[in-house]
């Protein structure tokens, strides 16, 4: 008997243990997409309220900032003052890190807002995960989370969020938190 | 090298079994406990609130202008209060102490308001409010925490940011007081309690949901044949009623928008009495206090047969209907309970034609279409209906295919469903009429039970009309108005409105007739079909293009939720329709189970092309031919016999085949070009367009 001769007679067998696996595979994939959902919501609460806040991987100073094309970027003393070119949504600075196999990553901002309007977010892959946007003159702060959808390094962006042109802003902190 | 002997494979099988077993059990009990869980949302619509009586008051935007609030009851202790006229501000003076009576906890939701001001005070009006709540967002329900709860004696509402005109009333959708948060933005869950209620039901559970019944549909496959055919009825009547209520749920969800309660309080229950979704219940009201099937007094249902009302009432006399908003929620119970009854029968019934796992998927297919169910009209409850016609029909073919003599009791039964479906919409009738002759050709005497049963409700039905109307009109008189609307339900130059204001005031422009008469609908029949006549052209795409859209899916007619998404987003409706209409066909072609295919998928031709010419109000109507297609269609598609059977008839096979294939491809193309084709179109050989009385073009 040849081999798909005798596969054609388990027939029966194999597709009981395919469907069986198959099975258990599915139900485990929900169970653990719904639970690492659940795990990130969690997270996510506990950060907005400031509950239990490990030390933050990475700060404005310690953020390897990249340019793109601002008008004027400088940290100084611990915050970083921005002024932005006059494309209306053009990305201005941003800092590429590892994720070091974290699942999910947080940002928590505080920024003065002196004219035009800013974007501050996390981007993955080119892709945006999440972004806080702001256009109302003066203190704005915020807390943004995301799940880390791959194993790629993460980039937090600052960008023009200003129709009409240049915007002015001053990042008095940034921390971002990362978390298996 | 593979071993493939010895005993391995056995206990692989028996292993791979068990798992099986344990998995199907697994995902059922969970569809099951999806459903249960949310019940309490569907059904209260919040926790209970406490106990706290107030008497409202409002100040009009202009002085002048006198304001006075009404209260709706939702829940007991949840209220819907609302001004008559734009309001500044609307005032609770609060006749319990909230620090005796628990209260901690303000939820508010106004579906006009951005954001809402709460004053709470001490009743002293020149004095100031002793603590200030300002929401954001008050669209989904907000809450409020009460402070000084001893002093505070009144609460006043100040709308901040109205989203439409400012000059609106100003409604609070839902107001209740409550001693603890718990359960009010978010339901109170064992699994996964920090993804919030929203997306967690709009869209994770429906996900989940829609994967593990289509485990158990493949599963289904590998159980124990006996075990799963008794199992079937009951186990397919609870996870259809799990489903049923998991959409409402899904479909009208207190933490992301608002509950069905709310929902009937501020919209269909504040519509005049007689619109869609408040007719039944307004009728059955009457008729529980003993005032007749009327809407209000002296008018009945012109354009309704009367079997929904009386469904209504029956649902009001199991679930209470202490209030409007009570009768409503009783309806809908009753609704999902006949829904899940249905599937459970038709399990029940259907395990005597096809095997277990067919029965299973067939069953949890159908439990799964997409549905109307929060909705209070007979069009909700078709579907169930023509699943207890389809299982009379079942149990009648399987009589017939056994050749034993057809008892009168069986026969009962099988007309009694289209009774039910005749007692509610009168477009079972020439299908009622086709199937009756093609079951009774042989024993015609048989023929009086379905014309008895059409008599008995048409005459009574006719003859209570005529107390109010002193016409007699044995079903509708919406025929007219309904073949009006049909007329312009595909894209045309005929700039014609449709809706009943229109009809009245162009029936009283032309005739003499009321507009809710016989008189009136024979008229507006005449014209629509003199328009046909005039231009036969638009006639033609009127068809096609709602045969169309009803092969392209609208034949599936309801609310889709995720469950239904996340199989279209990975398999379209209209494929999905193709392949099962295919199927019909290659059973017609080749003759497979030919008899028990035509039987059960008459509402395709004999249903449908009603709603081709008249009003199809975007496939509204269509509940019965999309189940019949399912239960049509699907069983063969499931077995062996039917590949059998077209390997055996290669070139009818090919010829069905390729004959889809081309509609396929071409069907949407033709339609284009048709309705580009202005000399097809607006061709007027026959009548001439001057001597209509409803052409106008843009």
């Amino acid at each position: 008997m040849t081999l798909s001769a005798k596969l054609r007679t388990r027939w029966p067998d194999i597709s009981v243990a395919v469907v069986a696996v198959a099975g258990f595979w599915l139900i485990w994939s929900q169970y653990s997409n719904l639970s690492a959902l659940s795990w990130w919501y969690e997270g996510t609460v506990r950060f907005r309220e400031g509950r239990d806040l490990p030390a933050a991987d990475y700060d404005l100073t310690t953020l390897p900032w990249q340019l793109a094309r601002p008008q004027a970027f400088e940290v100084n003393q611990g915050t970083l003052a921005l002024v932005t070119n006059t494309e209306p949504f053009a990305y201005q600075a941003y800092a590429i890190v590892p994720t070091r196999g974290a699942d999910a990553a947080y940002v928590r901002f505080d920024a003065d807002l002196a004219a035009g309007g800013a974007t501050i977010g996390m981007l993955q892959a080119g892709k945006w995960l999440t972004l806080s946007s702001f256009q109302k003159a003066g203190p704005f702060s915020d807390s943004i989370s995301a799940r880390l959808g791959s194993r790629g390094p993460l980039t937090v962006m600052i960008a023009n969020n200003n129709d009409a042109g240049q915007s002015r802003l001053t990042v008095r902190s940034l921390r971002v938190y990362l978390r298996k | 090298m593979i071993d493939l002997h010895g005993r391995w494979p056995e206990r692989l099988r028996s292993a791979g079994r068990i798992l099986i077993v344990i998995e199907f059990v697994f995902a059922v009990g969970m569809i099951i406990y999806s459903g249960w869980h949310v019940l309490p949302d569907v059904l209260s619509g919040s926790p209970p609130a406490l106990p706290v009586r107030f008497d409202a008051s409002c100040e009009s935007l202009q002085a002048t202008v006198p304001c006075h609030v009404s209260t709706e009851e939702l829940t007991p202790g949840r209220y819907r209060i609302a001004t008559d006229v734009a309001a500044s501000r609307m005032t609770l003076l609060l006749r319990s102490d909230l620090a005796a009576a628990g209260a901690r906890v303000i939820a508010v939701r106004s579906a006009a308001l951005k954001s809402l001001r709460i004053d709470m005070g001490t009743g002293d009006r020149d004095a100031p409010p002793i603590a200030t709540a300002h929401l954001a967002d008050v669209k989904v329900r907000a809450l409020a925490p009460l402070s000084d709860r001893t002093a505070i004696t009144t609460l006043s509402f100040v709308p901040e940011e109205p989203l439409e005109t400012a000059d609106a009333p100003l409604a609070l959708d839902e107001f209740g007081l409550y001693a603890t948060p718990e359960g009010l933005l978010n339901d109170a869950r064992a699994l996964f309690p920090s993804i919030p209620a929203g997306v967690f039901y709009q869209t994770l559970v429906p996900g989940a949901i829609a994967r593990l019944c289509l485990l158990t549909m493949v599963g289904a496959f590998f159980l124990p044949a006996r075990l799963l055919r008794r199992a079937n009825p009951f186990l397919l009547g609870i996870v259809c009623l799990s489903i049923c209520v998991l959409e409402l749920a899904i479909l009208f969800s207190p933490y992301s928008w608002q509950d069905l309660r709310s929902f009937y309080a501020g919209g269909p229950l504040l519509e005049l009495p007689g619109s869609n979704l408040n007719e039944g219940l307004w009728q059955a009201t009457r008729l529980l206090q003993g005032e007749g099937l009327t809407i209000v007094r002296g008018v009945v249902a012109w354009e309704r047969m009367p079997g929904y009302a009386l469904f209504c009432s029956v649902a009001g006399i199991l679930f209470g209907h202490r209030t409007l908003v009570d009768f409503a929620i009783a309806t809908v119970a009753l609704h999902v309970l006949f829904y899940s009854a249905a599937v459970a029968l038709f399990a029940w019934v259907a395990g005597k034609l096809w095997s277990p796992p067919v029965v299973w998927t067939l069953g949890l297919l159908i439990a799964l279409l997409p549905k109307q169910l929060g909705y209070t009209q007979g069009d909700s409850l078709i579907i169930p209906i023509a699943l207890l016609m389809l299982t009379a029909l079942c149990l009648r073919l399987k009589a017939m295919d056994e050749h034993r003599a057809v008892g009168l009791g069986l026969d009962v039964f099988v007309h009694l469903t289209f009774a039910l479906w005749f007692s509610i919409r009168p477009d079972v009738l020439p299908g009622w009429l086709v199937v009756s002759v093609f079951l009774h050709w042989r024993h015609w005497r048989r023929l009086l039970l379905p014309l008895a049963m059409v008599l008995s409700i048409a005459i009574s039905w006719g003859a209570y009309k005529a107390k109010y109307t002193h016409e007699f009109a044995p079903t509708t008189s919406g025929v007219g108005s309904s073949l009006i609307c049909g007329l312009w339900e595909v894209p045309s130059r005929f700039a014609m409105p449709c809706s009943d204001e229109w009809y009245s005031d162009w029936i009283q422009a032309h005739t003499s007739f009321d507009p809710k008469s016989q008189a009136a609908s024979g008229f507006a029949t005449r014209e629509a079909i003199r328009v046909w006549l005039t231009y036969p052209g638009h006639f033609v795409i009127m068809t096609y293009h709602k045969f169309l859209r009803c092969v392209d899916g609208d034949l599936w007619p309801g609310f889709p939720t995720d469950l239904q998404r996340s199989l279209f987003r990975v398999i379209p409706r209209p494929p999905i329709v193709l392949l099962l209409l295919t199927g019909l066909a290659l059973c017609i072609a080749s003759g497979y189970h030919r008899r028990t295919v035509l039987l059960l998928a008459w509402p395709l031709a004999l249903d449908a092309p009603f709603f081709w010419v008249m009003f199809a109000s975007e496939g509204r109507f269509y509940g019965a031919v999309g189940v019949a297609l399912l239960v049509a269609a699907l069983p063969p598609l499931l077995e062996r016999g039917f590949y059998l059977s077209l390997a055996a008839r290669p070139w009818r096979t090919a010829g069905v085949v390729a004959c889809a294939g081309l509609f396929a491809v071409c069907r949407w193309p033709l339609h284009d070009w048709l309705l580009r084709n202005d000399a097809f179109h607006y061709w007027s050989p026959l009548l001439d367009p001057a001597h209509s009385l409803l052409i106008g073009m843009k």
